[in-house]
């Protein structure tokens, strides 16, 4: 036990050392950093003070190996120090953990021979105890401080029940970005607003006389101490306080925290809230503070203020606040790793002295290099980019960087084109109307950003960028709706981060280095010269619409695809997301510019025929004025991949164009019905922005399914769920189906679907008995009598029927409904009536297979189905309702029917058999009825008589069978456009396996007035 | 015990009492809110709701994300009990003193005084 003393004390000194170190910087600093940086910091010093990590050679086991032995030599047997003497030269830090050892047993031995040096060596041997103790009873009193308090501040609460504070709390919330909801209490005994709940907010005001925005800074306050998880942060300082509660630096550092604390929440309120509100927000600390001081509120709770000295500094530092300057984000950064190396440097004793406890702490916190990731994964990204280790996950770099140049590259709505500079030095060749192009450090920390000085970026001009050609050490590029080619790289950690792009990089032959690559969306082309020697190669598709290209070399496993080559020591690892196309190359596979077929041929698919242009990619980025363009106010080049079909251009031009521009496309898209390209738009869009929420209500209210369902991949939960609420208010199955889908909650659906159906049934079946129809199955009866026929039609267009037969059945009735679809009575069906539902003879042949069809037809199953063969290329499940159906066409119209028998007894698989050619004219009625004993696709039709291979077929129905259901194909259509009258041939095709038994009729309604 | 409800609070329970489901929506009561000319933020929603449930008005009973409200005390019952607890403070138990004081301060419209007549004549035969 005393080694893990041993150990935390070490971590004490050295954490100790750090707060020294960071306390001295801040006085000279405080003013220039961020104070969220000030804040957070400290993580790392409370990481070293709680954590037993350390790089092997570190300062303060070194020093400890002396104090360790002196303390062995003085302690416990000063007189057995000779004999060990010699030995502790050689290996000083092994040879000292034997010397604890040997000395403990001969303290034993020797012990009752000296009293006082006994109590001595007990006192040494338990003080880990003693520290333990006063740990441990520190920390219960803290917990038992901040319970009282809690149970304090409970006793006296009343809950706000103000609506409008209530409202304005909510908004406030929103800002602030918090999601749970906010409860709000007053309590008259506390001096100053509070914030309590480690996972529920409640926020706790003195009184509720606030002004409005005296209100929103409190609360804006108090929320963003909850969203920053300030009470988990107060209570790990709380529990190293505790525990080092011998080192009174750690005091020191506990109130420090305390303050930075509060001092970063106030300038992340006027953050949020803006600078020129600072005057405003002094005031309502001041406020605040007029009544200070009922209860100690410190421990554990998140107070508005905490005392006098602490305010005089936040109204100082608040007035000062102005947002930190790109040079000081730069300083922050370096600052941090400084610290971060520090804290892993200064090391705490363990390693060799007691190697079995080490290699536990070692396990709790693994070796050197990640000690720093795990430092930075808690430091806030005060720079706003990125580095290396963010894309790949910490892997480790196959060279150093230390002593090369570092580049930084930023391209945003921009072409770059990236070349080697001959005088080594790095310049720009740009149109400076149009660009801004900045180059700082001309040392070896170079800073290259590229952006767009006109809102309406056009690329009408590629810049060349002149780059030192040597070897690099960090090189990040970042890309961002823009093009950039880069060929130039030889040696280098490339970090990637390419958004909504088309990025050209080419690894040049003998590249060393590395290179993580984020893409999202766009297009994107690595061709490695070097045919990826050396090289272990990831590349990791995470993306939804679009490809990757690569060669067959790789490796697939799942979505990752790897491949390795000799030591693999350099590194590659590209990650697609979002949609676009990605080729990878070798450089065999690609002699740039000749581009591998593949993708020519996603090039012709995408745009409909049009050919391959060898050059596209460096013309795209050239504006032409297209004045023959037939929509005014398009943007020409999004006007080109529109019409040329290319979806990943389209997208990477949509994402280029303002909202108002943005709005007229996707009118366009819609009113073209090109829901391919309504996709790609959507993606360049924001969640819930305004362009979705105002299709959104277009599409609902069009019933366009289709369109929403993809609107609705780019909504929030919360957008969802109103709009489920809506479509379930609505009672809008379609849309329903869509929005649980999209909310993975499909199971709900279903059941929401059974249940309803059931329900309208039984509904049904009461309705039906009221007016004196029994049902039992699927039989009817009517006043006792079995029906044959059955004919219920209702719905204010007709629109709605059930129609079932039975052809047990001795009666046909029909039942009769008034305007507002109730029952008014049930009538027999005249022979008339059943003529002109049928036709005359084949009717009775008609009927055996007709009773097939199901039964009750209550989703109008057959009426979709018809229309889905009326109108080609209308997507299934689109509610475009026209008022057109079989029953209205039914009223008033003959059909002089025509059937033709089919009785089979083998179709071969992917045999056509002829049934006859037939005139046909607008209006005619087909009822298709056959049935098929084996086989498992059977598909009826018919075709121009001299289309022998059935490459157009008209009014075509295929049927799959179904798990343990009968082939059945059952069908009823009408003729009409965009089948012209004339003569057609009638076929049954068998699809998959041979059909036997194929029996059952297809029927002809000529309609009368063709005769 | 019944306790006592904010203005908000009953506001909010009226619309759920006023519901003719058994079950009530999160966005019925919303629109519910809204229709009375008092709309408010979901978070205040949300809030209040838990407030009602913790003073055992309301039971939420989760089905995926949404919650089905259920009034565990009915409108009549908290009425009685509100009413008793007026009665206990302004007319220290005696209803004679509220009934007077509703007749006398000229309180009724003349229908519910003939009402008021009737009830309590029908309630007398109940004795």
């Amino acid at each position: 036990m005393n080694e893990i003393f041993k150990i935390f004390l070490s971590m004490s000194v050295s954490g100790g050392l750090l707060i020294l170190a960071l306390l001295l910087g801040k006085r000279f600093l405080k003013d220039k950093l961020s104070r969220q940086w000030q804040y957070y910091i400290w993580l790392v010093v409370i990481l070293r003070l709680l954590l037993p990590f350390g790089s092997e050679t570190n300062l303060l086991g070194k020093t400890y190996e002396a104090v360790d032995q002196a303390i062995t030599r003085a302690a416990p047997l000063p007189a057995q120090l000779p004999q060990n003497m010699p030995e502790n030269l050689p290996a000083p830090a092994v040879r000292s953990g034997q010397n604890i050892e040997n000395g403990n047993t001969s303290a034993e031995e020797t012990s009752t021979f000296r009293p006082l040096q006994d109590m001595g060596a007990l006192l040494t041997e338990h003080v880990w105890l003693i520290w333990l103790v006063a740990a441990a009873g520190l920390l219960m009193r803290k917990v038992t401080i901040y319970q009282g308090f809690t149970r304090y501040i409970k006793a006296g609460v009343t809950p706000v029940s103000d609506m409008e504070m209530l409202d304005r709390l909510s908004v406030i919330a929103e800002e602030a970005g918090v999601k749970k909801p906010v409860e709000l209490y007053v309590n008259p005994l506390i001096s100053s607003p509070l914030l309590t709940g480690f996972f529920r907010p409640c926020i706790v005001l003195p009184g509720t006389e606030y002004g409005k925005t005296e209100f929103r800074y409190i609360v804006l306050h108090e929320l963003i101490h909850y969203k920053r998880r300030d009470m988990f942060y107060k209570w790990l300082v709380q529990l190293t306080v505790c525990l080092h509660w011998f080192n009174p630096l750690v005091h020191l550092m506990s109130r420090e925290i305390t303050k930075a604390c509060e001092f970063s929440c106030d300038e992340a309120v006027l953050a949020k809230t803006g600078g020129d509100s600072a005057r405003d927000y002094g005031k309502t600390l001041l406020d605040a503070m007029a009544a200070v001081g009922k209860y100690r509120e410190n421990t554990g709770a998140v107070t508005l203020n905490e005392n006098k000295q602490l305010l005089k500094e936040r109204l100082g530092a608040i007035m000062k606040f102005t947002k930190p300057s790109k040079a000081v984000r730069m300083a922050t950064a370096a600052l941090t790793l400084c610290v971060v190396l520090g804290a892993a440097f200064v090391g705490v004793y363990t390693m060799g002295t007691a190697a079995g406890i080490a290699q536990a702490a070692r396990a709790a916190s693994p070796g050197t290099p990640p000690d720093s990731a795990a430092g930075e994964a808690f430091m806030p990204d005060e720079t706003g980019g990125f580095s290396l280790s963010d894309i790949t996950g910490g892997f480790l770099l196959p060279f150093d960087p230390a002593g090369r140049p570092t580049l930084s590259l930023s391209v945003s709505s921009a072409a770059v084109n990236v070349l080697p500079a001959a005088d080594g030095k790095i310049s720009a060749e740009y149109n400076s109307d149009v660009y801004a192009v900045a180059i700082d450090g001309q040392g070896s920390d170079w800073n290259v950003s590229v952006s767009c000085k006109t809102g309406t970026n056009t690329n009408d001009e590629t810049i060349r960028l002149y780059l030192p050609d040597v070897d690099y050490g960090n090189v990040s590029i970042s890309v961002y709706s823009g093009h950039l080619t880069c060929g130039m790289i030889r040696s280098g950690n490339i970090a990637g981060s390419f958004r909504m792009a088309s990025v050209f990089l080419k690894l040049p032959e003998d590249f060393s280095g590395a290179l993580a690559a984020t893409v999202d969306s766009g297009y994107f082309q690595l061709i490695s010269e070097d045919d990826f020697r050396n090289t272990t190669t990831t590349i990791i598709d995470e993306g939804d619409w679009g490809e990757i290209y690569k060669p067959e070399i790789f490796q697939e496993n799942g979505n990752t695809f790897t491949y390795t080559e000799g030591a693999g020591a350099n590194m590659i690892q590209v990650r697609r997301k979002g949609s676009g196309v990605m080729g990878i190359y070798t450089l065999d596979a690609l002699d740039s510019p000749d581009f591998p077929d593949e993708w020519k041929e996603l090039w012709q698919n995408e745009g409909q025929g049009i050919p391959w242009a060898e050059d596209w990619w460096q013309n795209a980025w050239k504006e032409e004025e297209a004045s023959d363009s037939k929509y005014g106010g398009f943007s020409s080049e999004a006007e080109r991949c529109y019409e040329a079909g290319s979806l990943p251009l389209f997208q990477i031009e949509f994402s280029r164009m303002d909202q108002e521009e943005q709005d007229k496309w996707l009118d366009r898209i819609y009113a073209d019905n090109k829901l391919g390209f309504w996709g790609t738009a959507m993606g360049c869009l924001e969640e819930d922005c305004a362009l979705i929420r105002r299709y959104a209500e277009k599409c609902y209210e069009d019933g366009s399914i289709a369109w929403f369902s993809v609107l609705a991949m780019y909504m929030s939960e919360e957008t969802l769920e109103e709009w489920l609420d809506k479509a379930l208010e609505d009672g809008n199955w379609g849309f329903q189906s869509v929005l649980y889908n999209t909310m993975g909650r499909g199971d709900e659906l279903d059941e929401r679907k059974e249940k309803q159906e059931k329900e309208w049934e039984e509904a049904q079946k009461a309705e039906y008995e009221a007016a004196g129809i029994a049902m039992d199955g699927k039989n009817y009866y009517y006043q006792g009598q079995l029906v044959n026929i059955f004919l219920d039609i209702r719905g204010a267009d007709k629109s709605f029927y059930t129609l079932d037969m039975n052809p047990a059945g001795i009666v046909n009735i029909r039942v009769i409904r008034d305007e507002n679809d109730q029952i008014t009575g049930v009538s027999y069906m005249t022979d008339a009536e059943v003529t002109e539902l049928f036709g005359e003879d084949d009717r009775e042949e008609d009927d055996k297979k007709d009773d097939r069809e199901d039964g009750e037809d209550k989703d109008g199953d057959a009426k979709d189905r018809e229309h889905d063969d009326d109108d080609e290329g209308e997507e299934d499940g689109g509610d475009a309702d026209d008022a057109d159906n079989g029953q209205n066409a039914g009223g008033g119209r003959t059909w002089y029917p025509k059937m033709i028998p089919v009785n089979l007894e083998t179709v071969a698989d992917g045999e056509v058999v002829w049934l006859g050619e037939y005139t046909l004219s607008e209006g005619d009625r087909f009822w298709y009825a056959v049935h098929a004993e084996t086989g498992n696709c059977m598909q009826v039709g018919f075709a121009e008589p001299e289309d022998e291979l059935l490459n157009t077929v008209y009014y075509f129905v295929s049927n799959q069978r179904q798990e343990g259901e009968s082939l059945d194909c059952v069908a009823s259509m009408k003729f009409g456009p965009p089948a012209k009258p004339g003569t057609y041939k009638l076929f049954l095709r068998a699809k998959d396996g041979d059909l036997e038994n194929v029996t059952g009729s297809i029927s002809i309604g000529y309609v009368a007035d063709a005769f | 015990m019944v306790q006592q409800l904010s203005d908000a609070e009953l506001e909010i329970m009226k619309i759920v009492w006023g519901n003719p489901q058994e079950v009530t929506l999160f966005s019925y009561i919303m629109d519910g809110m809204a229709s009375r000319g008092r709309p408010c933020q979901k978070n205040t929603l949300i809030v209040l709701l838990s407030r009602l449930m913790n003073k055992g008005f309301l039971d939420a009973r989760k089905i995926g994300r949404r919650n089905e409200y259920t009034t565990l005390i009915s409108e009549t019952e908290y009425q009685t009990t509100q009413t008793k607890n007026f009665l206990d403070k302004i007319y220290e138990g005696s209803a004679k003193g509220l009934v007077s004081n509703l007749i006398m301060g000229d309180l009724l419209a003349d229908g519910e005084y003939e009402e008021l007549k009737r009830l309590l004549e029908k309630g007398k035969e109940k004795r």
